[in-house]
């Protein structure tokens, strides 16, 4: 009955982070392993591994969806490059030019790293009683080649696909299972699909393209009343950015509108960690006896000029580039999606 | 038969949208979405067996007397109707010595977790080093786990000692240093 010595492994690549949630530390790592009958799956905690049997003879589907998250690394890490970037090119300060150097380097090496291993990917394996995520193909290249890797040993253990099987029997059981049962209702994370015709993203972007006119204002005329509104929109949008985000959330919202969002967000954060090294570089280079609360610092931040050194015209510029792109962009797709929606819910016609 | 959902919108997928070795958008969601179907899936769930009942001059099943035995155990002999039959990695087990063999850790193909006695060895060795007073509580411990679990399983996958003789390496090297410490502090007095 031993078999310990009959069973030997062979890795499959890939190998990635289990996540339970939206937001979770990854506690265990996944890799696959091909055995004589069955993939293995291990999840390892450096301390104990828990292992998951798939069989070959029970294998039926291994399903690939493609997934932005490469896509999304790729913007905040460009975005990141290009902040670090500016730093190096306008701070006057040599040791601090060499970091921004460092660390722009840094990205652009986690960048490149990002951009060759390809798109993403979530991908289930799934039998007659289960159907299981394999965290390990993160990435389509990977999956691809582990599908093809299985797909001779599962053929060899099912047998080869009759084609009357598969050109009549899933169609026609497909057709009485319509017929029995009526369609489900499209769902997101087991919520079912709410129509939204995205006022929340339209208020958003519109914050955020109004913001943008005024900072290309302020790059060319600089008033402290015209600093306090732009910080006011600022205040606006970043608040109505994460209100859409969670509406957003089991909702019809196209992917494009989405993603446009998500984008903001990452801008949102960008421009706060921007004005948060602005104000750092005024504190030192200013008068810091004069800033004791709160107040002063946002009196002093108010009163700095983009014709006062080149970061802060840098950061201006930058950020009047990215509030007019994403607020235009936002609006004309919300635009669409509001169109699209009031065609598809004309009678006759259904939307979704 | 099962149907086949898109991950994100759990929308059923038609099976023309299967095995077409590219990726296809989710009529719902327009999620980019790849179906490799394999022949189970229009095979479906096979019906147990039944054990037949048993006629006169047959022989019985060890666990059922009135159920006639179609194959005996092939750990222990006993013959087995159809119903205990437990068909796994290629051979014919009765439940006992299916229970058995989980239980004493004898079939591989059933553990389902493992504890990394290499590994925690390793690390008790290692990361303590950091602040290397703790090393004197530490080595003890680690150059105890590496012996008394030399031969307990480790990995499935993995099958070298390689973690255990650096562990006892490194926790004896400790040892050794505190060793020489102390007798070295002692003599000095």
């Amino acid at each position: 009955m031993d078999d310990r010595a009959r069973n030997r492994y062979r890795k499959l690549p890939g190998r990635g982070p289990r996540r339970r949630g939206f937001i979770s530390l990854p506690l265990s790592r996944c890799s696959l392993y091909l055995g004589d009958d069955h993939v293995l799956a291990v999840d390892s905690n450096g301390f104990s591994e828990d292992y998951k049997r798939f069989y070959f003879s029970d294998i039926q589907a291994v399903i690939t969806r493609r997934t932005r998250r490469g896509a999304a690394w790729s913007i905040v890490l460009g975005l990141m490059i290009a902040c670090f970037f500016m730093g190096a090119l306008f701070v006057e300060a040599e040791p601090l030019r060499i970091f921004f150097w460092i660390l722009s380097g840094t990205f652009l090496l986690f960048l490149l790293v990002n951009v060759f291993r390809g798109p993403t990917c979530i991908c289930h394996i799934m039998t007659a009683v289960q159907e299981d995520q394999l965290p390990s193909l993160n990435r389509l290249r990977v999956a691809g080649k582990v599908i093809e890797t299985l797909r001779p040993a599962i053929e060899r253990a099912q047998g080869d696909l009759r084609p009357q099987e598969v050109d009549v029997g899933p169609n026609e059981s497909f057709q009485a299972a319509r017929a029995t049962h009526p369609p489900r209702q499209p769902r997101a994370g087991g919520h079912a699909i709410r129509h939204d015709n995205g006022t929340i993203h339209r208020m958003a972007f519109a914050f955020l393209l109004l913001d943008g006119i005024l900072t290309g204002i302020l790059l060319l005329y600089h008033t402290a009343t015209m600093t306090g509104v732009s910080s006011v929109l600022t205040l606006a949008y970043s608040i109505l950015v994460v209100v859409a985000l969670v509406k957003q959330y089991g909702s019809d919202i196209p992917g494009t509108l989405r993603g446009i969002t998500w984008a903001s967000l990452g801008f949102v954060c960008l421009s706060f960690f921007l004005s948060y090294v602005v104000l750092m570089t005024t504190l030192v280079t200013g008068r810091p006896a004069t800033m004791i609360t709160q107040w002063d610092m946002y009196r002093t931040m108010i009163h700095v000029s983009p014709q006062d050194s080149r970061l802060v015209m840098g950061v201006y510029a930058f950020s009047a580039a990215c509030s007019l792109a994403l607020g235009a962009l936002g609006l004309v797709r919300v635009k669409r999606h509001r169109h699209d929606s009031a065609s598809a819910s004309r009678p006759g016609q259904n939307w979704g | 038969m099962e149907e086949i959902c898109c991950t994100q919108c759990h929308t059923p997928i038609l099976a023309a949208y299967y095995n077409t070795s590219k990726l296809i958008s989710c009529p719902s969601c327009h999620a980019p979405i790849r179906i490799d179907v394999f022949p189970a899936f229009y095979h479906g769930l096979q019906p147990g067996k039944e054990g037949e009942t048993l006629m006169d001059d047959q022989a019985s099943c060890f666990y059922h007397p009135q159920k006639k035995a179609v194959i005996p155990c092939d750990h222990c002999g006993r013959f087995l109707c159809a119903l205990c039959d437990v068909e796994f990695g290629g051979k014919h087990l009765c439940p006992a010595c299916m229970e058995t063999g989980k239980k004493k850790g004898r079939i591989v193909n059933l553990d389902r977790q493992r504890v990394l006695y290499d590994s925690v060895a390793l690390k008790l060795a290692v990361f303590p080093m950091i602040i290397f007073y703790f090393t004197l509580v530490t080595a003890p411990i680690a150059l105890y786990l590496a012996i008394h679990h030399w031969k307990s399983p480790t990995s499935l996958v993995r099958r070298t000692k390689i973690r255990f003789i650096f562990a006892m390496a490194l926790a004896g090297l400790q040892i050794l240093a505190w060793t020489t410490g102390i007798i070295y502090l002692v003599s000095r007095r």
